[in-house]
């Protein structure tokens, strides 16, 4: 074993509690964009506007499609076990009256969640999907920007989710909200 | 977590500050053994033999052999800059140090550090011994249990210690003191 991974399996992993504590504590500022990966507080990079503005443009239509029928989480934290609570770009989540004030959505609570990506393309694919799918978080879209494509991963497994595909019309991507509904995502590239 | 990450993302790295802080407010519990390196929490091996009893051999060596001219600590830390604050095995520090203090010295504090290796060599050769001496500790004496060896490392620098050497015998070892004493260390191995 390198001293790297040494180091690695050493290093000590925060609950999900204990970071949501540091948060609300100031040890954590609010300035601090940041994910908790396997215990570990993972810094996240500054939102660029390509970034910022798919993520709108999407949220935005995933709303009009799905209406009442889910509730649109732009980049607010999901936690996925004791020791993981990311931020993904979009979450749809089932509907709630409450909108979920007392306590942040967990797996069963996420329809489908999505990652719009520039630079932070490999941490999603590599790092993040393989968390969601071994979380059961059902389906999740991956907009990859500068390969200007989305893929939908689907039927999550303890490796990975065993689906991936490209919708072939974005003018009709279907939304897994329990009810029929598509959205229009046409100009989304 | 799996390298990947670290590969793909910044990791969010605690300051000195903020570690203490979570000791205080019991994020990190009080029986959890841990130091900071470069802002990472890595928790330390839980305190077994042969260990122990080396450690507390050495530091009852040192008490005799140093009486009143330094202050010798077992498994306090010790910061060395914003981001580290390691807990050596023990640590020799300046006569005139404030009670107060010994638990939080700081480099300037410290005249001599030795580390009690069994399955830790590498981590206290490779990560450990480079930022003591990147910090300017002035001298480490790093105890291999496994190898049945010191080794006494001086002339700290920005790349490590320039002067590495083993002591002729264990009987009277010299101390980085201005009466030049010396510790009776034989029986250590």
């Amino acid at each position: 074993m390198s001293v790297t991974a040494e180091i690695r399996a050493r290093v000590h992993r925060l609950t999900v509690d204990d970071y949501r504590r540091m948060g609300a504590l100031g040890i954590l500022g609010p300035e601090l964009r940041t994910e908790l990966i396997d215990g570990e507080i993972m810094e996240m990079p500054p939102i660029g506007h390509p970034h910022a503005g798919t993520v709108k443009f999407i949220a935005n239509r995933l709303k009009e499609a799905v209406g009442a029928a889910a509730i649109v989480a732009v980049q607010d934290p999901v936690w996925l076990d004791d020791h993981s609570e990311p931020l993904p770009d979009i979450a749809l989540l089932r509907p709630r009256d409450d909108y979920y004030r007392t306590g942040h959505p967990g797996p069963a609570d996420v329809l489908l969640l999505i990652e719009v990506a520039d630079s932070s393309l490999h941490y999603d694919r590599e790092v993040k999907l393989p968390r969601y799918a071994r979380a059961g978080i059902p389906e999740v879209w991956l907009v990859d920007l500068g390969g200007r494509r989305l893929t939908v991963h689907r039927r999550p497994a303890p490796h990975g989710y065993v689906d991936a595909t490209i919708p072939d019309n974005l003018a009709l991507v279907p939304v897994p909200v329990g009810v029929p509904a598509t959205v229009d995502l046409t100009r989304l590239f | 977590m799996n390298r990947i990450a670290h590969q793909l993302a910044r990791i969010h790295r605690l300051s000195v500050a903020d570690y203490r802080r979570m000791g205080e407010l019991g994020i990190l519990a009080a029986e959890l053994r841990t130091e900071l390196i470069d802002g990472e929490i890595i928790e330390l091996p839980p305190i077994g033999q042969p260990y122990a009893g080396s450690a507390a051999l050495i530091a009852d060596r040192l008490r005799e052999a140093v009486e009143r001219s330094a202050v010798v600590a077992l498994h306090e830390p010790v910061r060395l800059d914003e981001h580290s604050e390691p807990r050596p095995d023990i640590t020799l520090l300046h006569p005139g140090i404030d009670g107060a203090r010994v638990g939080r010295a700081e480099g300037a504090d410290v005249l001599l550090l030795i580390e009690v290796a069994d399955g830790s060599l590498r981590y206290d050769r490779e990560v450990k011994l480079p930022r003591y001496a990147r910090a300017g500790i002035p001298e480490v004496w790093l105890v291999d249990l496994g190898g049945r060896r010191l080794t006494i490392h001086r002339r700290p620098g920005p790349l490590g210690y320039a002067d590495v050497m083993t002591p002729s015998g264990l009987g009277a070892v010299p101390l980085p003191l201005a009466g030049l004493q010396t510790a009776d260390l034989s029986g250590l191995f």
